[in-house]
């Protein structure tokens, strides 16, 4: 009887084989439910939702996510998961799928009587090793459109129908590549510049890149113009709303009147800030054919707006947080935070700034801008889960191109990399030195084999998915590789046959590999060396 | 778009203020009114938008944001409407285009109560090319007994008015159990600010010029820190307009001798300490509201409300009432009579130097008929009933914003603080049944849609008796020995923080004091 069993007779518990048999089944049942999204032939996933709302995926990260797990066993593995996914963008699923496998492989071996701590120390070498021989699979890589197109394809073709990820493809480089500024420190690239728009079309068009900012906001006054070419853009932080005074509680005036001429003065007050704009305007534009754009982040009131409107300058206002660096970015400039010292050097500057309607929304285009630094992937669907779809595919292809160019280097592919480290460590135990000169003694062999086996899994889920056999297939794939010395061959999801992933343009992230091998070798081991489950206090693990 | 710039947008946190929220705006979708002869005297542009939806029809939509679990949602869908169907599975594949697709249904659709039955019944009937008058298929009134807020609306809300938090920040999570630290985590994650910001933002753009803001809150969990968080954001985007706050106590008794309920109530105590602090500088009034009498202690007692009989645990119940509350103390700022009352006006009348806490009063519904005698003799016969716990609201009211339904403004003397509409209050169909009949004054003749209506009066109330509510949380917190309690410490929470709040709570205390009242 366990020790908690005597504390807390409500307490429940399971304890060694019991307890073991437990995690296995939750990694077995998480296993399940993601092999099917793995590759590009995994099936896409409808989640449906008490209330109807759909969702439409293959991440396994969005998976994971969606489907409340219950069981803490699981849940610890999806949460595991997710969080790789938060670093590195990608994974997810191969991550739970070497996690179960590496228990399954495990477990023949504990059912032999192997002590777990056995296995686990075997699981630490291999993963050593695995990761030193990553550094020498490594490919390196160019910030160049050529060398980053594979690695965007790869990643879109996994989670979107073929067609549309090819076309996403060129728009997922090109936008990291606008933004890529090779001369900043440690090549650090912000995503954020990067802005997804989405449009919801009842007839689909086609997503694509605008080289500029789109807002989701239009100007809120009839007259005001609705396209402006060649414009000077004010991007400013300044309120242009008239609001109570400040002193309300009557202290202040002594009759209405008085309190009626400090409205008065309030509202001048903001009138002011209007005319120091419009004089900017007048200064920089008068006589050329130059327009002017106001993009505020505090709010305009209507009779602001009318005054601007009036000398044809086109303003926005409640423009995001974010936007207000985009913009500078995009055209420009400086944002300002005051209006009392407006120059011409403050001022960004875009070739057309135009509105679109669609619907009851409205959108902004900031284009033709000089040298942008922050671009928008504008998204187009029909239906508002098909949009949503393809935003979170763009957000990872983003990721995948972004890791590309901030490791310098990748790896292949469609199963390649796991192939040649399964390989090097079973040549590696084959070696008699190993047992000597490395210091693996004996018993903590089983646990490289049970590793090296593990990986395997990876190849034989995309044989699955693709149709093929995986017994097959692997056995292909060893004579292969083997035949060939090459650690780029990886499986052909189409034929069915090895092939060479990096002329066939399958490519992974080498942060992802690296994060996946040493993460899922860490929560399997610690599952591993569970030997009592118990539940007390809560008085349920749900919320 | 209205032309009258009076805009108020309403921000709820949680469950319960979601539920006062739903009867909020069905009371005021009660009183809409297609019939010319009787229009409403309530400006409805103030608490709605005008808009198109995705299919091109006209909507008209609360200005709203809605923040609460993703699972709470339970019927409504992120569409902002009840009882979705979900789309075919053909035209999925066709949008996605892929050929294979497999569907996970992560829990059964939930079933429709009565009310939503009979609405799918009417619209049905509705269809039919020889159709006849089709409301005759409603009922008046419909008791319910809802899984979630969500089954009581009776409009649609904008898909901009909701604000789900993802269920990978909350699980695990017992809500009662969270402090303010977790709301407050929440609120920096990216997946959820984003989403929040772009919603409040939209329903800004869409209004002429904001008068202000209602920010309903449970005030007892993390939302607490949420809602501080909220505060913050709109004070910094736009600046000096009317935030009006209302901290919802939770309807839950706590457990007294347990070691557990004893940390919950610890729990609550910290966060209700920290939100009022949090709310009473960053808003310019706070009405705390809950139905019952008393909180902190064992067994609750609820408010009677005089004429209602209502079970007080019930949320569904329980937030009716608060909801006419809010109905009625809001109304002097929606008034189309008085174009130039705003809620800064309502501010500037009943705070007091460092008094932004008020109480609300309500007689509801308000028993008699007719009305021979002033306004000063009414207010004597008919004392509020409190929403606010701890004060009784009977005597020694400082200064009060009076408002009255149900009877015509030219009986009265104009007054600043009096505010009167000759509409009644229209209780909407899912209202519960609360109310004795022999109050609905409804009249057949005047009909324009078969609703209960009943007289109503209210009064926010800037009272002295204030100081009991701030006397005894501060008294039951410094009861316990707060330094030593690690789980609020490691939720970096410090210990200095909530001295602090404490101080300024000591502080609003003090303002409440007669002596400060000259």
């Amino acid at each position: 009887m366990a020790a908690i069993g005597l504390l807390n007779p409500k307490a429940e518990y399971v304890r060694t084989a019991q307890a073991l048999a437990l995690n296995i089944t939750a990694a077995k049942g998480l296993q399940d439910v993601m092999k099917s999204n793995l590759g590009p032939k995994g099936t896409m996933k409808m989640l449906v939702s008490g209330s109807g709302d759909i969702r439409i995926t293959k991440d396994g990260n969005i998976l994971l996510h969606d489907m409340q797990i219950q069981h803490p066993t699981a849940s610890l593995i999806a949460r595991a998961c997710t969080a790789m996914d938060d670093v590195t963008g990608d994974g997810t699923t191969s991550m739970v799928l070497l996690i179960a496998e590496l228990m399954k492989q495990a477990d023949s071996y504990l059912s032999e009587g192997v002590h777990p701590r056995a296995i686990t120390e075997g699981f630490k070498i291999a993963r050593n090793m695995s990761l030193e021989l990553l550094e020498k699979l490594k490919i390196p890589v160019t910030p160049t459109k050529e060398a980053l197109l594979p690695v965007a394809k790869t990643s879109l073709r996994t989670k979107l129908a073929p067609k549309l990820a090819d076309h996403l493809t060129d728009i997922c480089v090109e936008a990291v590549l606008s933004i890529y500024n090779p001369a900043k420190p440690e090549n650090d690239i912000d995503l954020h510049m990067v802005e997804i728009m989405t449009m919801q079309h009842k007839t689909e068009s086609e997503s694509r890149l605008v080289k500029g900012l789109v807002l989701d906001h239009g100007s809120r006054h009839p007259n005001m113009p609705k396209r402006v070419e060649n414009a000077y853009i004010l991007t400013c932080n300044v309120s242009l709303e008239y609001e109570k005074t400040e002193v309300n509680s009557g202290f202040f005036y002594n009759t209405a009147d008085q309190r009626d001429k400090m409205a008065k003065a309030e509202r001048e007050f903001i009138e002011l800030r209007v005319k120091k704009i419009i004089e900017l305007k007048k200064k920089v534009c008068n006589g050329t054919d130059k327009g002017f754009v106001v993009i505020n982040q505090k709010g305009i009131d209507p009779i602001s707006l009318d005054m601007l409107a009036r000398e044809g300058i086109m303003a926005l206002r409640r423009a995001k947080r974010r936007n207000m660096e985009r913009l500078t970015l995009a055209c420009g400039g400086v944002a300002m935070n005051t209006v009392d010292d407006l120059t011409e050097s403050c001022l960004g500057y875009a070739g057309k700034v135009y509105e679109h309607v669609l619907g009851e929304n409205k959108y902004t285009f900031v284009v033709d801008c000089a040298k942008p630094l922050s671009v928008t992937i504008l998204i187009n669907g029909p239906a508002q889960y098909a949009v949503k779809q393809i935003q979170d595919a763009i957000r990872d292809g983003l990721r995948s191109v972004k890791n590309a160019i901030t490791d310098g280097a990748i790896l292949p592919g469609a199963g390649a990399t796991e192939l040649a480290l399964h390989q090097h460590l079973l040549k590696f135990l084959e070696n008699p030195s190993s047992a000597t000169e490395m210091g693996v003694k004996g018993r903590f062999r089983v646990g490289v084999k049970a590793f090296a086996d593990a990986l395997l899994i990876i190849p034989k889920i995309l044989a699955i998915n693709g149709g093929h056999d995986p017994q097959e297939a692997i056995t292909e794939l060893e004579t292969e590789s083997k035949l060939s010395g090459s650690s780029v061959i990886g499986f052909d999801i189409n034929t069915g046959h090895p092939v060479n992933t990096i002329d066939n343009e399958i490519i992974d992230n080498y942060c992802v590999k690296r994060q996946y091998l040493s993460s899922s070798n860490i929560i399997a081991s610690n599952l591993l060396l569970v030997d009592e489950v118990m539940r007390a206090g809560l008085s349920s693990l749900k919320q | 778009m209205s032309a009258t710039g009076k805009e108020i947008i309403t921000v709820q946190f949680g469950s319960l203020p979601n539920h006062v929220g739903a009867h909020y705006f069905n009371l005021q979708n009660a009183n809409f009114s297609f019939n010319p002869d009787f229009p409403s005297d309530i400006n409805h542009d103030v608490l709605f938008r005008e808009g198109t939806s995705e299919a091109g029809a006209f909507t008209y939509t609360p200005r709203l944001v809605v923040v609460d679990f993703e699972q709470s949602l339970h019927s409504l869908s992120k569409t902002g409407r009840n009882f979705v169907k979900a789309p075919q599975l053909e035209d999925v594949k066709r949008a996605v285009q892929s050929d294979e697709v497999e569907v996970l249904r992560s829990e059964p659709a939930p079933e429709k109560n009565e009310y939503h039955e009979d609405v799918a019944k009417q619209s049905e009937a509705a269809d039919k090319e020889d159709s006849m008058d089709v409301d005759v298929l409603l009922k008046t009134k419909y008791n319910l007994n809802p899984n979630s807020w969500s089954e009581v609306l009776t409009l649609d809300l904008h898909p901009r008015s909701l604000t789900t938090i993802p269920t990978q920040l909350t699980s695990g999570l017992e809500l009662a159990k969270t402090t303010a630290a977790v709301g407050g985590q929440i609120w920096k994650s990216p997946s959820f600010a984003d989403e929040f910001e772009d919603n409040v933002r939209f329903q800004l753009e869409s209004c002429d010029i904001v008068q202000g803001f209602h920010v309903l809150t449970e005030c007892e969990n993390m939302y607490a820190g949420m809602a501080s968080a909220c505060l913050e954001y709109i004070r910094d985007e736009c600046g000096k307009k009317s935030i009006i706050t209302v901290p919802i106590f939770s309807l839950q008794d706590y457990e007294m001798n347990a070691i557990e309920g004893r940390k919950q109530l610890f729990t609550s105590l910290v966060n209700t300490a920290l939100n009022f602090s949090r709310s009473n500088d960053l808003s310019d009034l706070v009405a705390p509201f809950s139905t019952r009498v008393n909180l902190w202690t064992d067994g609750a007692t609820f408010n009677n409300f005089n004429n209602l009989s209502f079970d007080g645990y019930s949320a569904y119940q329980s937030s009716s009432i608060m909801a006419a509350g809010l109905e009625l103390f809001s109304t002097p700022y929606r008034l189309k009579r008085l174009l130039d009352v705003k809620m800064s006006n309502i501010v500037a009348l009943l705070g007091l130097p460092g008094r932004k806490f008020v109480g609300g009063g309500v007689v509801f519904p308000f028993p008699e008929r007719k009305i021979d005698y002033d306004i000063l003799e009414l207010l004597k016969r008919h004392k509020y009933s409190s929403l606010c716990p701890f004060v009784d609201l009977e005597n020694t009211l400082d200064v009060q914003a009076v408002t009255l339904k149900g009877f015509r403004h030219e009986m009265f003397p104009t007054s600043p603080a009096l505010f009167v509409s000759p509409m009644n209050v229209r209780i909407p169909r899912t209202f519960p049944d609360i109310i004795s009949s022999e109050h609905d004054v409804s009249n057949s003749a005047l009909y324009y849609g078969r609703l209960r209506e009943v007289t109503a009066l209210s009064g926010l109330c800037n009272s002295r008796e204030m100081k009991t509510l701030f006397e005894t949380l501060v008294g039951k917190l410094r009861a316990h020995n707060y330094h030593k309690l690690p789980g609020f410490i490691s939720n970096d929470l410090e210990a200095a923080e909530l001295t602090d709040s404490l101080e300024t709570l000591d502080d609003i205390g003090a303002s409440y004091d007669i002596s400060m009242f000259l």
